[in-house]
């Protein structure tokens, strides 16, 4: 009738399954050996090096032999597994191109070991491949999911998703393998509430019908497990993608508190072409390979990238100020906590903008630092591995 | 030092920031969102510390402390109450032997000391003894 907290380090965020696992489960005072390796092992698993590949062709996913992973992301999607030595990432562009159905075209991209798949009278090229292809029509490709989240309205969305996440991983070798997957917070800035909860549960549907057991964990809070064990977990995980940012406070590895914002790189990339009349996907190619944040704008594309980079920290520091001053959960915290980021927009001096722009925001936690995750690109699918590790066994 | 907790909270997120604290202190926990169930495990368990969250509780949960306080609850077992001292619901526990009274706002560290506190004010334990002894002994033998 009772939880033991010692077989349960990392919580997951959904207060409801707190709630019933709290009343469910047996009273059992003593440590739980069993319980207890399985965390020692997750912990152990987060100290190995990241090997990452990018899949780009068809028939590359493997069926894993333990538990999984997996970051949904706007961008990306990244399945990580652990190995021997390493802890193995995959990672796939989360995006689709279309092309009319004909004969010839199917050849084509079936010689060519391309991932498609064909609805109504469209193939659907999804991946890296996508990309290529929209290269080739000097188009840009389409997000299954363009806010971070899955929407009912969005009909590809999900099974351009599942294509994506098919190019990735297969079915399990073990029947009901655990899954962890990455979940946004409720935006703060847009969409009524519940547009969490259908992202989730289509997704928890989708990776049990493969034969998984699907769990979730909030994208801050996988970050806070993959950087903060330092720190006894206890810390602000914040990633930073193409949709959104996503932020947990984390004590003691509990999500204290979590919620999103809907703009984050891409908003950057739109705002900074319309500002100096340049092509998105050409704005992106030049922030992603020569952007620096700490030194001062050389032309007006790179001030434009300062410009709104600039303002999504604002928004998101804002946000966690109001969030942080209204809650009523927040616990007292003597010691200055650490702020961990991740995702492709925390780079490129971003957490350094977000160390010095922090001065102008009064929190009611005081923050030690400002860190970028070792991996940036890889922290979340890091972090909701170790969660399926630690619940696994 | 206290080995064992029972918390209850109504609070899901209150509940586990108290129960991480303790535990990452070394203490075994059981945290319950329900009162009567929380009371149950203190009269089965005998806990060192019962922690009782009156934060968001109903008048049903605070009758049921009060009564449980005053009979069913082992002498061994100290309880701490987080509420507010105005909580008309609270006036009984002042006073009350074993109980103690804390604010409710949210301080896992300060909420540990306090445990601590009460525990370090219980008789002396035997190896506290055995240390003066050897203490005594040593100074006697101009070995400190
Ligand atoms: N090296 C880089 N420098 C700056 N921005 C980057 C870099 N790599 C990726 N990004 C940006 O990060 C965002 C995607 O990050 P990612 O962590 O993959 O997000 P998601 O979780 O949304 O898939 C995009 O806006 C992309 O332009």
């Amino acid at each position: 009738m009772a939880e033991d907290i010692k077989t349960d380090l990392f919580e997951r965020t959904a207060p409801d399954d707190d709630a019933r696992r709290t009343v469910d489960e047996q009273p059992s005072w003593g440590g739980n050996d069993a319980a207890d390796r399985t965390v020692d092992e997750a912990v152990a698993a987060s100290q190995k090096p990241l090997i990452g590949t990018q899949i780009d062709g068809a028939d590359q996913a493997e069926r894993p032999s333990g538990p999984v992973g997996l970051d949904v992301g706007t961008s990306h999607i990244v399945a990580a597994q652990n190995k021997l030595n390493h802890v193995h990432m995959v990672d796939q562009l989360n995006a689709f191109f279309t092309i009319p159905v004909s004969k010839f075209s199917r050849r084509i991209l079936q010689n060519h070991d391309i991932m498609f798949f064909e609805r109504g009278d469209l193939f659907y090229i999804v991946g890296y491949s996508a990309d290529s292809f929209a290269n080739m029509f000097n188009t840009s490709t389409h997000r299954p999911i363009q806010g971070g989240l899955l929407s009912p309205t969005e009909k590809e969305g999900l099974t351009v998703v599942q294509a994506v996440v098919n190019t990735l991983i297969q079915k399990p070798r073990r029947f009901g393998e655990t899954i962890c997957f990455g979940i946004p917070g409720e935006p703060v800035d847009a969409q009524g509430p519940g547009a969490v909860t259908y992202h989730e549960q289509v997704l928890k549907m989708f990776l049990r019908n493969m034969g998984y057991t699907p769990i979730s964990i909030n994208e801050g809070m996988a970050t806070v497990l993959a950087e903060l064990a330092g720190d006894d977990y206890t810390g602000i995980g914040i990633s930073m993608g193409g949709g959104m940012c996503n932020v947990c406070l984390s004590y003691l590895s509990f999500p204290v508190i979590t919620f999103s914002i809907q703009t984050a790189g891409d908003y950057i990339d739109r705002m900074a072409g319309l500002a100096v009349a340049e092509p998105t996907t050409k704005i992106k190619v030049i922030k992603e390979a020569e952007l620096d944040l700490t030194r001062d704008p050389a032309d007006s594309i790179h001030t434009a990238l300062h410009i709104y980079y600039d303002e999504v920290i604002h928004h998101l520091l804002k946000n966690l100020q109001r969030v942080l001053t209204a809650s009523d959960k927040l616990p007292k915290i003597s010691k200055p906590i650490p702020m961990v980021l991740s995702g492709g927009t925390a780079m490129r001096g971003c957490h350094a903008r977000v160390a010095k722009l922090l001065d102008r925001y009064r929190l009611p936690i005081e923050i030690s630092e400002v860190r970028l995750a070792a991996d940036p690109l890889y922290a979340t699918a890091k972090g909701a591995l170790i969660m399926a590790m630690t619940e696994s066994g | 030092m206290p080995k064992t907790a029972v918390v209850f909270s109504p609070d899901v997120i209150r509940g586990n920031v108290m129960s991480r604290k303790m535990q990452h202190e070394g203490m075994e926990v059981l945290l319950f969102d329900r009162a009567c169930q929380a009371a149950e495990a203190v009269a089965a368990n005998r806990p060192s510390i019962f922690i009782f969250d009156t934060c968001g509780c109903i008048p049903e949960e605070l009758r049921l402390l009060s009564r449980f306080c005053a009979s069913d609850m082992n002498a061994s077992t100290r309880a701490v109450v987080l509420g507010e001292d105005a909580n008309p619901g609270l006036t009984w526990m002042r006073d009350r032997e074993g109980v103690t009274l804390l604010s409710a706002a949210l301080d896992p560290e300060l909420l540990f000391s306090t445990i601590q506190g009460l525990f370090s004010l219980a008789p002396p334990a035997a190896p506290v003894e055995t240390d003066s002894l050897e203490h005594d002994l040593k100074d006697f033998l101009r070995l400190s």
